[in-house]
């Protein structure tokens, strides 16, 4: 497992573009310390979904939860926009270590799921062969089917 | 072009080929986060995380990407 830790400058925002490309989870995090609008939540979401896969997890974190006001209203912005958009959300600390371990058993269990997932899918679908015969894989056998194309059409196809 | 999540040819390492991606604006903690993660990992038996990350070592690189060895 290989955890990418990005530059939170603005001006590195589009080379960030690169490395998060093709990665199986994304973590989003915010301070709660500080104020966040939720117009700056949207453009980080928008920003991680028009550059990653449809597959990829997304997770919003609350960082710093130690340190937070009791007049702070990041936490409440952020689960808002997370229950709205179906996001994962979790506050953390890292100074006291308060979910850390959480979110990547969050993360890692969800992308382990996916992959489950993504693996039956490709199980019960089915292939084609040389000879334009259907290939079943459903069951871990060929099973060859000459009909050809129309009726595997019907059926779908892997992914 | 896009990676898929899983590559049709991958097995049951599946987990070592994952790549997070940690984001957010400068200043929000996410080097501290990773590195809390890192001492966990370093330092306690993660039972719940998964089999694949029990016995491994985290090292923080130079180039900004935490890689979890076996």
């Amino acid at each position: 497992m290989s955890i990418w830790d990005t530059a939170g400058q603005e001006k590195y925002r589009s080379m960030n573009r690169n490395f998060y490309a093709g990665s199986h989870g994304v973590i989003l995090c915010f301070d709660l310390t500080k104020h966040v609008e939720e117009s700056d939540v949207m453009d980080w979401v928008n920003e991680i979904d028009n550059n990653i896969d449809k597959e990829c997890f997304r997770m919003i974190i609350g960082t710093k939860c130690d340190a937070v006001l009791p007049t702070s209203t990041t936490s409440d912005t952020l689960k808002n926009i997370c229950a709205v958009l179906s996001i994962s959300y979790l506050e953390t600390s890292a100074l006291t270590g308060k979910n850390v371990k959480e979110t990547f058993d969050m993360l890692v269990a969800e992308i382990e799921r996916r992959q489950e997932d993504y693996k039956l899918r490709c199980a019960s679908s089915v292939l084609y062969n040389r000879n334009n015969s259907v290939v079943s894989l459903a069951d871990g056998v060929y099973t060859s089917d000459a009909s050809g194309p129309n009726k595997a059409a019907k059926s779908g196809t892997c992914c | 072009m896009k990676e898929s999540i899983v590559q049709p040819e991958s097995h049951g390492n599946d987990l070592f080929k994952v790549k997070i991606t940690v984001l957010g604006e400068l200043g929000n903690g996410k080097s501290s986060f990773i590195s809390a993660f890192a001492a966990i990992a370093d330092n306690e038996k993660l039972g719940d995380l998964s089999e694949a990350l029990k016995s491994t070592k985290l090292n923080l690189g130079k180039s900004q990407q935490a890689s979890i060895h076996s």
